[in-house]
């Protein structure tokens, strides 16, 4: 039984309005690099269970690091609104639901790469994306910059986004990755 | 010149490189910083060159890595192929990785593009 509301409610609406069949893991919740290990692990565990192939788990391992780690390091603090990340199934095919709050400056550069890649044809994103693997310039904290390319490219850009504005510039981000 | 030998981690590979030519990075590779990771890596890689091997094989057995990873390896591979041509040294790098995983298949040859140069693709 989930005690928390507004997780049940969550649930509830992917369940019924994203047609998500089966919930294969489920995080609520603040996150850091620890959780995001584990996470992985847990996530490969269960959909080896399942019966996923390996080029399959290795492609949702990959992309799920992306989002872990970008809510890791762009999540803000809010007292009603936590982070969330949440994988399952929908006709089948693996599929990310996530969300965090992030800042304006955030906010402007998520939506500036995210229509940036997903306006390119789907010829062009493998090019693009070795491009931006081999000039993106790594930052003091080892950040490439480049985990939103990555998402965009290796989902084939199965992908859907919002951004709704919170108050005193903060945003909520919400996002869902199709995995096929 | 020492071996560089540093054990896994939940978040690093398992990194072996020896003076003598043989270098191995195995393992998951998604450290929070690469930086202070890989630093140490490119620092024996610094010493290594005035001492290059005739034959450098690298073998890159990964199960999964994070975007800044991948930026490291190739900056790494690109620095070896350099040094490797400049000082006529035969540069083999071997893409270890299990023949159903098609996902590290492409990770592969994504690499491969991004570097310049062909890999050996060995299944486990």
């Amino acid at each position: 039984m989930i005690q928390n509301e507004q997780l049940k409610k969550m649930l509830n609406e992917l369940s019924c309005h994203e047609c998500v069949s089966d919930f294969l893991f489920v995080l609520y919740g603040k996150l850091d690099q620890d959780i995001t290990i584990s996470a992985i692990q847990l996530i490969e565990r269960k959909m080896k269970l399942e019966g996923f192939s390996k080029g399959m788990i290795t492609r949702t391992k990959m992309i799920s690091i992306e989002i872990l780690q970008n809510i890791v390091k762009h999540q803000e603090k809010h007292d009603r609104i936590l982070p969330y990340f949440i994988l399952g199934t929908r006709e089948h095919q693996p599929t990310i639901f996530s969300g965090n709050v992030v800042n304006e400056g955030d906010r402007e550069q998520i939506i500036t790469k995210l229509n940036q890649f997903i306006a390119l044809e789907k010829g062009e994103i493998r090019d693009k994306y070795i491009d931006a693997i081999e000039n993106a310039d790594l930052s003091e904290e080892g950040n490439a910059g480049i985990g939103l390319y990555d998402i965009v490219f290796r989902s084939n850009k199965n992908i859907k986004y919002n951004i709704d504005s919170l108050n005193d510039n903060l945003y909520t981000f919400d996002l869902n990755v199709s995995v096929n | 010149m020492k071996k560089l030998i540093i054990l896994p981690s939940q978040d690093s590979p398992e990194v072996r490189f020896d003076p003598a030519g043989h270098l191995s990075i195995s393992g998951i590779s998604v450290p929070e910083n690469v930086n202070l990771f890989y630093q140490e890596i490119f620092e024996w890689i610094e010493e290594f060159k005035s001492n290059m091997p005739s034959e450098v094989i690298l073998d890159l057995k990964l199960e999964y890595m994070n975007t800044s990873s991948v930026k490291m390896i190739v900056a790494l591979l690109k620095e070896l192929h350099q040094y490797c041509e400049a000082e006529q040294s035969k540069f083999q790098v071997n893409w270890i990785c299990d023949q159903d995983d098609e996902d590290l298949i492409e990770e592969g040859e994504l690499l491969e593009e991004s570097v310049g140069i062909k890999f050996n693709l060995v299944y486990t």
